[in-house]
């Protein structure tokens, strides 16, 4: 008998196969060398693999009954309630795949009050923050109803498809529907992939600064190549999936109470309008939309197990403040409680998507530009840094995601992220003249790090960025950014193999009077009265670079992100760096409006003036504008 | 591999979370396994046994008891792992090994050892021997999951033992010569 076969039959036998040593292959065995050694060798082997000390098993249960939450929650959506005919809300049901899609027409009409619960304001965005590592991929459609956009367009209908897949793909097609055939409706596409975005759609018309302005102008068509990971510049519309920077800007919110929507567990809360421009913004990147006073009320409800918008509106508020813009701005018809938008989740998956749809749009016919990030490893970074990359050995469940740097600086960028969640650590050298400091702006908290870690700067989320921390040490400064919370930052800090110093002066510190202002700077800023609602300035910096001094004033409105001034001595507005950008006319005077962050430049007295306030749209800014100080 | 109690199954089955639970309870740790020596990546492992049990929830009305519940799990990590396997290479990056945790143990570098041998068996010799020596699946069941015949489960077993035995005999005279 041969070897071979006998040995496959002791393999067999092992393996609990019933008869496969026969009578003969056990004879040969018991006196074959080879065979012999063959079944110790396999036996040793058996008990090296399965006694060998098991691998510590991570518990992942609770990672997987929320994934699983979530499922359950678009398996059980109810069968569609059509509210009306023209609504086309779509039920997908795979043959043989039970609940992998269904739509589910969630109408603010089929809310069912629950009484005796109140729900906690202050645990939502908690519970928020905490569900955004767990979305690895999401698919909705919404539907969008908007109120008063022009006495010829009183309401107006869009479809709005989002899909994302971690940590940076994201989609959202915007279809407006329309029956008028003569009409131009709205059709936009947003795309971002990792390191290039691209958006395609009809241009903003800024009617109400310059009128008459034709409704089918011009197209975006824009490509940007090259970003750093999660840069503010890029419209992502991260907030429909979990509102996290909506909360964040609201800063507090007010509970609605638990209710039942189509037998989904909701939690209901209300912000202003301002602070959750992020709501709106994500599917009005392209094309001509109604404006939002700020202090508008929103109503946002969420899936209680997923916290996922179930839906959203808008309605009027009262008071003198918002009958002037609204008066400003052509919405005088409108009364307090009218409804402005309404958005109502159509179909909802957590399927991962397919990959081809997040293919940014090509060079062809679309304007290019270049933000001049390269992709590094973050083991080549040393060299460009000139010593080792600090990174903290806390990341707080997030995993290494993109890092490099920008083409000739010798700031390096290392970003992390699990789901919707990431951080971001900004590093340069100590003192390194070539690169921005990383003194952070707006209300700073200066904070003790555990374990005698020294100290840090915390700004709160706010003004388009997330919750940032400032890091000053011997050899480098650290800037880091990230959706986690203030806790579980402060943990990732603490984890830095490097020690806070304190700045000589804290960043954000610095409020100064006008007069002081100008005696630092060498010219005269122009700044807003106290009464241009704006907010109260929270912080004025005057810095100096290659011997130009500017002025940098952060204002806190009442509600929504703070606002940005900026001025310096200029007699122009510096190059365009965008497509999108498009040249107002402020009552006679010259300006270009950037809508991606909501900014107005302007020269006035030789003064270059850069007024930036996110979220809010071209007519509220430029109505800032014209209440400032040197205005004429 | 215990098999779970079948009235666990048919609760989870129609639509018992907490049933579903319990199957996640007990069966989470194998699967991950099964997913880290699948990926050679613990992190990776994390998130295809996240997305198994996911995809487990969303098939398991359809799951009618023809095969063991576990062979059936065991199928859905394999085809996770594959996907995200497949993922991973087309981004192109974190393609390294994580290191094992826990790698304080005292006989880590034989564990090592013998995760390396392991992992450098070809995928149609490392997946039967896997399901079969470590999870000690019958042929039946492996088969199922493997969708290939009993038979050849069981002569690839056989190989990757080969092949194995003859590996870790040359990392053991290695370690003989450095001592």
């Amino acid at each position: 008998m041969r070897c071979s076969r006998v040995q496959a039959d002791i393999s067999a036998s092992m393996d609990g196969a019933r008869g496969a040593l026969s009578g003969a292959a056990l004879e040969h065995a018991s006196t074959c060398a080879r065979c012999i050694a063959f079944a110790n060798g396999a036996r040793a082997l058996r008990t090296a693999v399965r006694v060998q000390a098991a691998p510590d098993v991570p518990d992942l249960v609770a990672g997987i009954m929320a994934r699983v939450g979530r499922e359950e929650a678009v398996v059980a959506l109810p069968p569609v309630r059509r509210r009306r005919t023209s609504i086309d809300v779509r039920t997908v049901v795979a043959a043989g795949v039970v609940g992998l899609l269904v739509g589910a027409g969630l109408v603010w009409g089929g809310l069912v009050p629950r009484t005796g619960e109140t729900a906690s304001a202050e645990s939502v965005p908690r519970h928020i923050q905490a569900a955004a590592a767990g979305v690895a991929s999401y698919q909705a459609s919404y539907r969008v109803e908007e109120r008063d956009f022009s006495a010829a367009s009183p309401v107006r209908s869009f479809k709005v498809h989002v899909a994302f897949s971690s940590a940076e793909q994201f989609r959202v097609d915007v279809s407006e529907d329309s029956a008028d055939p003569v009409a131009d409706p709205i059709a936009s596409t947003l795309i971002v992939d990792g390191s290039k975005w691209s958006l395609a759609g009809p241009r903003a018309c800024i009617a109400a600064v310059t009128s008459p302005c034709p409704e089918s102008a011009s197209r975006i068509a824009r490509v940007v190549t090259d970003r750093p990971p999660f840069d503010g510049d890029t419209p992502m519309p991260t907030d429909i999936i979990l509102p996290l920077s909506a909360m964040s800007a609201a800063g507090t919110v007010t509970a609605l109470g638990p209710r039942t929507i189509d037998g989904h567990e909701a939690v209901g809360v209300s912000l202003p309008a301002g602070a959750a421009a992020p709501l709106f913004a994500f599917f009005q990147q392209a094309g001509s939309w109604r404006s939002l006073y700020p202090g508008d009320e929103v109503q946002l409800w969420l899936d209680a197990r997923t916290w996922f918008p179930l839906g959203y509106s808008v309605t009027a508020t009262a008071g003198s403040q918002r009958a002037a813009w609204a008066a400003r701005n052509g919405y005088d018809g409108e009364r307090a409680g009218d409804l402005l938008y309404e958005v109502t989740l159509a179909s909802l998956q957590t399927f991962a998507p397919p990959q081809g749809i997040f293919t940014a749009a090509g060079n062809g016919s679309f304007d290019t530009s270049s933000q001049g990030f390269r992709d590094i490893p973050v083991a080549d970074l040393a060299a460009r840094l000139g010593t080792a990359v600090v990174q903290p050995s806390d990341l707080e469940g997030l995993r290494p995601y993109r890092s490099g740097a920008f083409e000739g600086s010798n700031e390096v960028v290392v970003s992390y992220a699990r789901g919707l969640s990431w951080l971001k650590i900004r590093e340069a050298p100590s003192g390194n003249p070539g690169v921005e400091p990383f003194g952070l702006a707006g209300p700073v908290q200066p904070i003790a790090l555990p374990g005698g870690g020294g100290t840090a700067y915390f700004a709160p989320a706010g003004g388009g960025f997330a919750s940032r921390i400032s890091v000053h040490s011997t050899n480098v400064d650290l800037l880091l950014e990230s959706t986690l919370s203030r806790d579980q930052l402060m943990k990732v800090v603490a984890s830095l193999p490097i020690r806070g110093l304190q700045a000589s002066a804290a960043p954000g510190a610095g409020q100064v009077s006008a007069a002081q202002l100008a005696a630092r700077a060498g010219f005269t800023p122009i700044l807003p009265p106290a009464s241009w609602g704006g907010g109260p300035a929270v912080s004025s910096q005057v810095q100096t670079f290659d011997r130009q001094s500017s002025v940098h004033v952060i204002f806190a409105p009442t509600s929504g992100a703070s606002i940005e001034l900026y001025e310096s001595r200029g007699l122009t507005v510096p190059p365009a760096t965008g497509a999108d950008q498009v040249v107002v006319s402020l009552d006679g005077m010259l300006a270009r409006w950037t809508p991606d962050t909501s900014t107005l430049e302007w020269v006035d007295a030789g003064i270059y003036i850069s007024l930036s306030a996110p979220g809010r749209s071209i007519n509220e800014v430029a109505a800032m504008a014209m209440q400032m100080g040197g205005y004429r | 591999m215990q098999e779970p109690d079948p009235r666990i199954v048919e609760r989870a089955r129609s639509g018992d979370p907490a049933a579903f639970e319990e199957l996640v309870r007990a069966h989470q740790g194998d699967a991950w396994r099964f997913a880290r020596s699948l990926t050679r990546d613990e992190h990776l492992a994390d998130d295809v046994t996240q997305d198994a049990f996911v995809r487990a929830f969303r098939f398991l009305p359809s799951f009618r008891g023809e095969s063991r519940f576990t062979s059936w799990l065991f199928a859905i990590v394999r085809n996770c792992a594959n996907d995200a396997l497949r993922s991973r290479s087309r981004s192109q990056s974190h393609s390294e090994e994580s290191e094992p945790r826990g790698s304080s143990a005292p006989d880590h570098e034989l564990r090592v050892a013998i995760d390396q041998a392991i992992g450098a068996l070809a995928p149609e010799l490392r997946e039967p021997f896997l399901l079969v020596e470590v999870f000690g699946m019958p042929y039946a069941d492996a088969s199922v999951v493997l969708r290939v015949k009993t038979g050849t489960v069981k002569s690839r077993v056989h190989r990757a033992r080969q092949q194995l035995m003859a590996e870790l005999s040359d990392h053991d005279e290695e370690a003989r010569d450095e001592m």
